[in-house]
């Protein structure tokens, strides 16, 4: 897996370049993400516009680089496919995360 | 030691019935999705229905992979699909006996955490995501393997 990340204004967008978070790259993408959380000072903007599928192991690693953050750095999601939008709302981790539908939604709003 | 041979599903009216042998390792987990994907598409499964199956799988699977104290060198899991709804999913494994207590907590709903960022959970959604996802789960400890049998109604 790799990382596609991009400064856009205060926001930082990383795009996982990989069409699955699943068991077999949770740790990899949670060790390729370490290094962007203990330099971020604002807003992460996750853009899963690549990934067609994650699993339990996905979910607890986006969970798990939430958790890397210190404040007032944030993550949020963008772009969720069908099937990654329906693993969040299944484990309600939809009500931990501000998802945005579009990085240009994501863009227009503020971090507040 | 020889596997026992694996008794056919017994679903008079679905012709057809995808088989795997699975190695133990997430990366053969990933491969057979991508094999159980192909073969719902192509037998007509409804993308939400597609989704539904597909996860539950690998959810069933990487469970067996991570819990079932198995090694790579371990018989193959095997898994049966009726291509078809209503959608039956059969696993079977060598591994460890599935801990009661992880049956019983699958039945949790989901809901909404109310806790502090750093105290959310990174663990313990596969089971309750099959249970969520599934319209029967049966679990049977047989002779050494473990037989778990799911629903999927489509």
């Amino acid at each position: 897996m790799e990382l596609a990340i991009q400064q856009c204004g205060e926001a930082k967008i990383v795009r996982p370049e990989a069409a699955r978070i699943d068991a077999a790259v949770a740790i990899e993408f949670k060790d390729l993400m370490r290094p962007v959380c203990a330099e971020a000072d604002g807003r992460i903007l996750l853009d899963l516009s690549e990934v067609q599928f994650i699993d339990s192991s996905g979910l607890g690693a986006v969970v798990a680089v939430m958790k890397m953050l210190e404040p007032p750095a944030t993550l949020e999601l963008v772009t969720l496919n069908p099937t990654v939008d329906m693993v969040f709302r299944l484990t309600r981790m939809d009500s931990v995360f501000r998802i945005h539908a579009t990085l240009d939604a994501a863009l227009a709003q503020d971090a507040a | 030691m020889r596997p026992e041979p694996v008794p056919a599903l017994d679903l008079p009216d679905t012709p057809a019935v995808l088989e795997l042998k699975i190695g133990v390792s997430p990366l053969a987990v990933r491969h057979a999705c991508e094999k159980i994907a192909l073969a719902l598409r192509e037998n007509g499964a409804r993308a939400a229905d597609l989704n539904r199956i597909v996860l539950v799988c690998a959810e069933a699977l990487n469970n067996v992979v991570e819990h079932g104290g198995l090694e790579e060198t371990s018989p193959p899991i095997r898994l049966q699909l009726t291509l078809g709804a209503p959608w039956h999913v059969r696993i079977l494994d060598a591994g460890r006996t599935m801990p009661a207590v992880l049956l019983a907590a699958s039945n949790t709903a989901f809901t909404a955490p109310a806790c502090a960022t750093e105290d959310l959970p990174e663990g313990g959604f596969g089971w309750r995501m099959i249970n969520s996802l599934s319209d029967r789960l049966d679990y049977v400890r047989h002779r050494g393997s473990n037989r778990l049998e799911i629903v999927i109604a489509g």
